[in-house]
């Protein structure tokens, strides 16, 4: 690579001769945008160039030995986990989704080996993880029966240089786990040139016969990401009031009990499907038309709303109950 | 036009006799600032002669010149072009002046201005730099000296 250049003026066609040759030599080695990296394989020359007044007037020119460099293939790779937050899962839960990103950092494409590690410290519980699943169609989002399962040493991903792909962990949590307990889980990956302390070279392993070089990152590289388990319970307080047909509180027959079920859901995250029922006592009869909701009346009969007299029970359907809501229910009977 | 080409084709031939090939020598060499893991444990910086370097690695450019003829050499101007997949990263030895338009102009970096998409401009960072030039009234006959630069491959 040489251009001349003498004075602060420089004739017109002597521009065109620097021109030309920085593009000859743009055309060996396309510059790559600064953070892709400079391509495997690529040389780079050198040369520079001295200009000085000659005694007898005019400028002599004196150019340098050039100097060429090849650039090795580095491996760097790095692994962040994607989630916005803890990946909200329930107890028990099945192919919960952790999403992280894998990102090749070298200058040439390179098959990476993914792992994970579940048994972890700094946490609550240990998820089992059933799979690890590429992205295979790339909109960064678990697809199940779409997205291809990974197994490794049979479709180790392989990324361009600067390039990333994202991959899914996928776990049960155990049914033990408490409201609120986090767990700790990683993805790794694995250059499968070669690992090691930043320096190490393979020689010959690099794209078209370089020297394969392993980055700062040590050619491998890997992410927590977490899970976060959302137990909701409920709890029934029932309590009863009379009024007997005199203006007082006894129990006598021609007295009304009134029944109030108050439904209290806790923990994290919502109870979904919550219904309650409660059977009318033995020597009492029920009131018709006297099952509230959170004060509003509701029908007897199985329809539309949620309230429901099955004839030997009162029923209400409270659907999905968010947690730190409480539901109250009341019906009334008479003593026979 | 044709009477130009006609002086040129003249001068420049007799221009390279003159020189000759004695009169002024210019070497260049390329170092790579390795970071190596010591004795001692701790990484430390190793400069050696570069055959082969990866994206990231800290280059030294450096030239030597020398005089090798009977007259002192006057306008003595050292340029170079930095390869396309060199970022230019300071260190340069003093006088320096910088192209970032591939040397149709010079200037110091700070006086310099890059070409934006919008048909505006912007001032140059070093990141721009596509050549250094250095500058000295004279050598003398016999003198020598040198001059180097810090470049990152891209």
């Amino acid at each position: 690579m040489r251009y001349q250049a003498s004075g602060a003026e420089s004739p017109a066609f002597v521009k065109k001769t620097i021109l030309a040759a920085l593009g000859a030599v743009a055309s060996g080695a396309l510059a790559p945008a600064f953070a892709a990296g400079t391509p495997a394989g690529t040389t780079i020359s050198n040369t520079a160039t001295a200009t000085y007044d000659l005694p007898a007037g005019g400028t002599g020119t004196v150019t340098s030995n050039t100097v060429t460099l090849k650039v090795d293939e580095l491996i760097d790779v790095t692994v962040a986990w994607k989630d916005p937050g803890d990946v909200l899962g329930s107890a028990g839960g099945t192919n919960q989704v952790l999403s992280f990103t894998v990102t090749n950092g070298g200058n040439a494409s390179e098959a990476f080996t993914l792992g994970s590690i579940a048994a972890l410290g700094g946490d609550d519980f240990d998820p089992t993880v059933t799979s690890i699943v590429l992205d295979t169609n790339g909109n960064g989002v678990y697809d199940a029966g779409v997205d291809t399962v990974y197994v490794p040493g049979s479709n180790d991903p392989a990324i361009a240089a600067d390039g990333s792909i994202t991959a899914f962990i996928l776990s049960t949590l155990p049914t033990a786990a408490n409201d609120a307990n986090r767990a700790r889980t990683e993805l790794t990956a694995a250059s499968k040139k070669g690992t090691g302390t930043p320096g190490t070279s393979f020689a010959g392993a690099g794209t078209g016969g370089v020297t394969a070089v392993v980055g700062l990152t040590g050619g491998k590289g890997l992410a927590d990401g977490w899970y976060k388990i959302q137990k909701a319970a409920v709890a029934f307080v029932k309590t009863a009031s009379v009024a007997d047909p005199f203006g007082g509180a006894t129990q006598v027959p021609g007295s009304t009990v009134t029944y109030t079920l108050a439904a209290t859901v806790s923990g994290t995250g919502s109870l979904a499907n919550l219904k309650v029922s409660d059977a009318i006592p033995a020597g009492t009869t029920y009131k018709p038309g006297t099952i509230t909701l959170d004060g509003a009346t509701l029908t007897d009969a199985a329809d539309a709303d949620a309230g429901a007299f099955t004839g030997s029970a009162i029923a209400v359907s409270l659907g999905t109950v968010a947690t730190g809501t409480t539901k109250t229910v009341t019906f009334k009977v008479k003593i026979n | 036009m044709r009477t130009a080409f006609a002086i040129l084709a003249l001068i420049a031939p007799a221009a390279a006799l003159a020189a000759g090939p004695e009169a002024v020598q210019l070497t260049s060499k390329v170092s790579v600032e390795h970071v190596r893991k010591g004795a001692d444990g701790q990484p430390h910086k190793v400069v050696e002669e570069a055959k082969r370097v990866v994206p990231g690695e800290a280059l030294v450019f450096e030239f030597s010149y020398r005089n090798a003829g009977a007259k002192p050499a006057t306008g003595f101007v050292i340029t170079d072009p930095l390869p396309g997949n060199v970022a230019f990263a300071g260190g340069e030895t003093a006088g320096a002046v910088y192209s970032v338009d591939h040397g149709k102009s010079w200037g110091a970096l700070a006086s310099l201005r890059v070409p934006t998409a919008n048909g505006g401009s912007r001032a140059a960072t070093s990141a721009d730099v596509n050549g250094i030039r250095w500058a000295f009234p004279a050598i003398a006959p016999g003198g020598t000296g040198k001059v180097s630069f810090r470049g990152l491959v891209k």
